[in-house]
């Protein structure tokens, strides 16, 4: 199941949460609903696909926190909040930590949507891009961090206490199974991947 | 028999009787009605000496007429009685010692009177006849004046200084209708006391040839004291009418502004099924196009659209309840989903500012006897309360509890973990306009307080010892009169 491509749905209000698997399931997305933050918590791992749909009010854990929460578990799904009346703060914070989109429970449904499938598409690139650096050993991870901080070759020798030269093969390596041709190109990569 | 002046005199005896009984219920209906009880008396004691009066008008012989002279100091002395004692209740600002001392000044005249042979005062001389309203009836001639009456005189000049600077007192005093009180009431009784005095002096002196006529002057000063004591009667029925207003208007206007500060849980409120039923109807519309709908899916929808439509009328429904300007309606109410509505109401709030909000009601509590909306105003003022007390600390927590207090009585805590109350503010935090809040009004506790004690109950606060404040209030058990 958890291989499988899902649009998890967080809401309290079951009756909203049951309209809306509804309206996904009849646009043909596979679709599972849960009453809180917890409940979602308890079956999900890292290794789950699709993105989350969620509300921000929740009695209990509120949607932020379990955004939080779920950043700290590694779970990267793309979430798509919707609320009652989105306020600026919760807005700003949680797009700061990353939420797809931030949609009020009564948009049009095109918007929803259009948001829905802009968090699909962004977890199958992040899945994609994750997948060319899954190849890297753990050598060549740790030779990256570096890299991706600008630092020179002589430092990250000296840093990890290796010779330079074998810095110099680490990093080819990493260009060539990443399939970038600059740092700056592997920089941006590595970030949007999350593997900083 | 039917005279002129038999029909007056009785008339006079009757409307005393008359106001006597009047003002007697009064008294007994409301025992701290003390004016009205001296009033009783003062009344039956006119009455008694209409009679007297009439009597010796009657009189066939010297002796007869000092028979009945001897009760007329009886009668005398429940009026002197009555009257210290009224304008003492009713004035407020008597002397006591003078009162007093006109009392036992009479009461020796009195016993001399009752105890000794006729005339131990007034020494009756040769009966008169005198005319009175188209009449001739019998008049004292010139008599021989004893000591006692003399004390007699000095008493009711007492009597008339008494009252009289009881009403210099009152006429000092700041209140609103103090001096209007003074001048009808302290000067009506002045008046009508030296009226009756002199009247008396000047047929006992032989001064003029007349029967004594205390009573007619008597009863004009009934009615006097009735129409004040009347006119304070309405006027307190209506002092409390306005304060009743006052209070729903108070608790109008503490409503309207708890409910404007919730708006926004309310509209999130509403914003919840009218969102369910959007995405349902959406839904709806996709399955119709499929090739083969599923009736099944298409009905739960259905089913699912009729059930939140009703969920938003019911709080559309709540929301009206609470802002409707309504007089206390007492019903048996249970306290556990009462809170709970509350609770939903500022839920989203609570949320948004990260606070835990803890209800504790036991299940087998008893119901209350309470006004619905009036006691969610009362717990949703005092959750306002908690949930801002707690936004700026560390725990964040707000809970309503219930327990039995005793047999007759529910008590209900709601505490929280803030900052407590200051204690230059703690003595005043019930009193109406103060505020601790950039935005508040200062009326949500002056109005829940009201709310309570017009329940019966008691509203009040302490500071928890580790942290934050409890308010907690008392309502009675439903079912007891």
């Amino acid at each position: 199941m958890s291989g499988e491509t899902l649009i998890r749905i967080v809401d309290d209000d079951a009756s909203f949460a049951r309209a809306l698997a509804r309206l996904l399931g009849a646009r043909g997305y596979p679709v599972q609903s849960y009453g809180s933050g917890a409940e979602l918590l308890a079956e999900l791992s890292s290794e789950c696909r699709g993105c989350l749909v969620m509300d921000l009010n929740m009695p209990g854990m509120n949607g932020l926190e379990l955004q939080s929460e779920l950043g700290r578990r590694g779970v990267r799904l793309p979430i798509v909040f919707l609320t009652g009346a989105a306020d600026i703060p919760s807005t700003v914070q949680a797009m700061r930590d990353g939420a797809v989109d931030f949609l009020e429970k009564r948009a049009p449904s095109e918007q929803l949507m259009a948001a829905v499938e802009r968090a699909l598409a962004s977890e199958r690139e992040q899945r994609k891009l994750r997948e060319r650096f899954a190849a890297l050993t753990e050598r060549e991870l740790d030779v990256l961090r570096h890299v991706v901080r600008g630092r020179m070759n002589k430092q990250i020798a000296a840093d990890l206490g290796i010779h330079e030269r074998t810095v110099k093969l680490h990093r080819t390596a990493v260009t060539t199974k990443v399939g970038v041709r600059s740092a700056a190109e592997l920089t941006v990569l590595a970030r949007s991947a999350g593997i900083l | 028999m039917n005279s002129t002046p038999f029909v007056v005199w009785t008339m006079v005896g009757t409307a005393s009787l008359t106001l006597a009984l009047v003002h007697g219920v009064v008294w007994l209906l409301d025992r701290r009605r003390l004016a009205n009880l001296a009033f009783c008396v003062l009344a039956v004691s006119v009455a008694a000496i209409a009679r007297i009066e009439y009597g010796m008008m009657r009189a066939a012989s010297p002796q007869e007429y000092a028979e009945w002279l001897r009760w007329i100091h009886g009668a005398m002395f429940f009026t002197t009685v009555g009257l210290v004692l009224f304008v003492h209740v009713y004035f407020g600002t008597a002397r006591r010692w003078l009162g007093l001392t006109v009392v036992a000044m009479r009461g020796v005249v009195t016993a001399g009177n009752l105890m000794g042979s006729a005339g131990a005062s007034w020494l009756v001389g040769q009966l008169e006849r005198a005319p009175l309203l188209g009449e001739q009836v019998a008049a004292s001639g010139a008599g021989a004046v004893r000591p006692l009456q003399w004390l007699a005189t000095t008493a009711a000049i007492l009597l008339a200084v008494y009252v009289l600077d009881a009403a210099i007192a009152l006429w000092r005093k700041p209140q609103a209708d103090a001096r209007r009180t003074a001048v009808v009431v302290g000067g009506g009784i002045v008046g009508f006391v030296l009226v009756a005095t002199i009247q008396p002096q000047l047929v006992i002196w032989g001064l003029v040839q007349m029967p004594i006529m205390l009573s007619p002057a008597f009863l004009l000063m009934l009615g006097v004291m009735t129409y004040e004591l009347c006119r304070d009667i309405v006027r307190s029925a209506r002092i409390k009418e306005e304060a009743h207003r006052l209070r729903d208007d108070l608790a109008h206007v503490a409503r309207v502004s708890t409910l404007s500060e919730l708006s926004g849980s309310l509209a999130h409120e509403l914003n919840q099924p009218l969102s369910a039923i959007l995405r349902n109807a959406e839904a709806a519309q996709l399955i119709l196009e499929q090739k083969a709908p599923d009736l099944a899916e298409l009905r739960a929808i259905m089913s699912d659209i009729r059930s939140d439509d009703q969920r938003a009328g019911a709080i559309i429904e709540r929301m009206r309840a609470l802002l409707k300007r309504n007089s206390i309606e007492r019903h048996d109410v249970p306290l556990q989903p009462l809170a709970q509505e509350v609770l939903a109401l500022v839920r989203t709030d609570a949320a948004a500012r990260r606070v835990t909000l803890d209800l504790a009601v036991p299940e087998d509590l008893p119901l209350v006897a309470a006004d619905r909306v009036q006691l969610s105003q009362v717990l949703l003022n005092l959750l306002v309360n908690g949930i801002d007390a707690v936004s700026e600390s560390t725990r964040r927590r707000v809970a309503i509890e219930a327990r039995r207090a005793d047999e007759r009585t529910i008590e209900v805590a709601v505490a929280d973990s803030g900052h407590g109350i200051a204690p230059e503010i703690f003595p005043r935090v019930f009193e109406p306009f103060v505020t601790t809040k950039a935005d508040g009004m200062g009326i949500g506790l002056a109005v829940s307080r009201t709310i309570i004690e017009a329940h019966g109950g008691r509203l009040w606060a302490q500071n928890n010892r580790d942290a934050g404040a409890t308010f907690r209030f008392t309502l009675p058990v439903a079912g007891q009169a």
